[in-house]
């Protein structure tokens, strides 16, 4: 039941959420381990999804937290890594880069959270009360998060000759 | 205002191809590999308490002023005995 369940709101929501995913993380690699870590965490909950929002909120939900999680543990790692690179105990990787790396470098600048509000409320046109939520912070902090996000890539853009 | 408008628009403007049949036999494959929750923390409990009795009657005698193990015990004892009781176990 579960498992036909998924196989449905899988082909429902793939789009939107691949949507989000190409925005938020930039190599191909990253954006399919993404992809995959949010629908095995939307397959471990839906047998709890007791339908109090609707099925896509519930998933947007998922999908932004594992998110935000994704490119934290992935800054970890990518410290842990220079570190090593730079006592030459290992190469760094080359990996398989986005043809719009460039459009999407300068959000490399913003810290996880600051990323995902500047994308949920200037790329997606959400409202500030709804990414509240979705996060679970207040609002006052999504405002001033958005607002140091913006100055940050303003800069970047101005930076890099508008790009 | 202009150059973060554009720049907004580009990245309204990101799109990548999505496999989603591949990606859905990897989500699947993924599915079936994981071990169930259950059995990963029986299993970690068992090694956890292997290792705690195996540090308690081999390290622990160390720490106390004791050079001896359990067995050392169990063996000084049958000694004692005249080797009756691991005789009797072993032999009859």
């Amino acid at each position: 039941m579960a498992e036909l369940d998924f196989a449905g709101v899988y082909a429902d929501s793939k789009d939107k959420v691949w949507k989000l995913v190409s925005r938020y993380v930039f190599l191909r690699e990253d954006r399919e381990d993404l992809f995959q870590e949010i629908y095995l965490s939307v397959h471990r909950a839906l047998p709890r999804f007791r339908g109090e929002a609707s099925i896509h909120t519930w998933i947007y939900k998922i999908t932004v937290n594992t998110a935000i999680n994704y490119v934290k543990k992935q800054n970890r790692h990518k410290w842990f890594k220079k570190m090593l690179g730079s006592l030459r105990i290992m190469e760094e990787e080359v990996q398989e880069v986005a043809a719009d790396v460039l459009t999407l470098k300068p959000l490399e600048k913003l810290n996880p959270q600051q990323r995902m509000i500047l994308i949920l409320s200037d790329v997606e046109e959400k409202k500030l009360e709804e990414i509240a939520e979705i996060l679970k912070i207040p609002v006052g902090t999504v405002k001033s998060n958005l607002h140091r996000a913006r100055e940050i890539i303003k800069k970047e853009v101005r930076k890099n000759g508008g790009l | 205002m202009g150059d973060y408008e554009d720049y907004i628009n580009r990245l309204k403007g990101v799109k990548a191809e999505l496999d989603g049949r591949r990606m859905y036999s990897q989500i699947e494959a993924k599915l079936n590999r994981r071990t169930p929750k259950v059995r990963l923390v029986l299993g970690g409990a068992l090694a956890l308490l292997l290792i705690g009795s195996v540090i308690y009657f081999n390290v622990r005698p160390y720490f106390f002023g004791n050079q001896e193990t359990l067995a050392d015990y169990v063996f000084q004892q049958n000694e004692m005995n005249g080797d009756q009781i691991l005789n009797y176990v072993f032999m009859d």
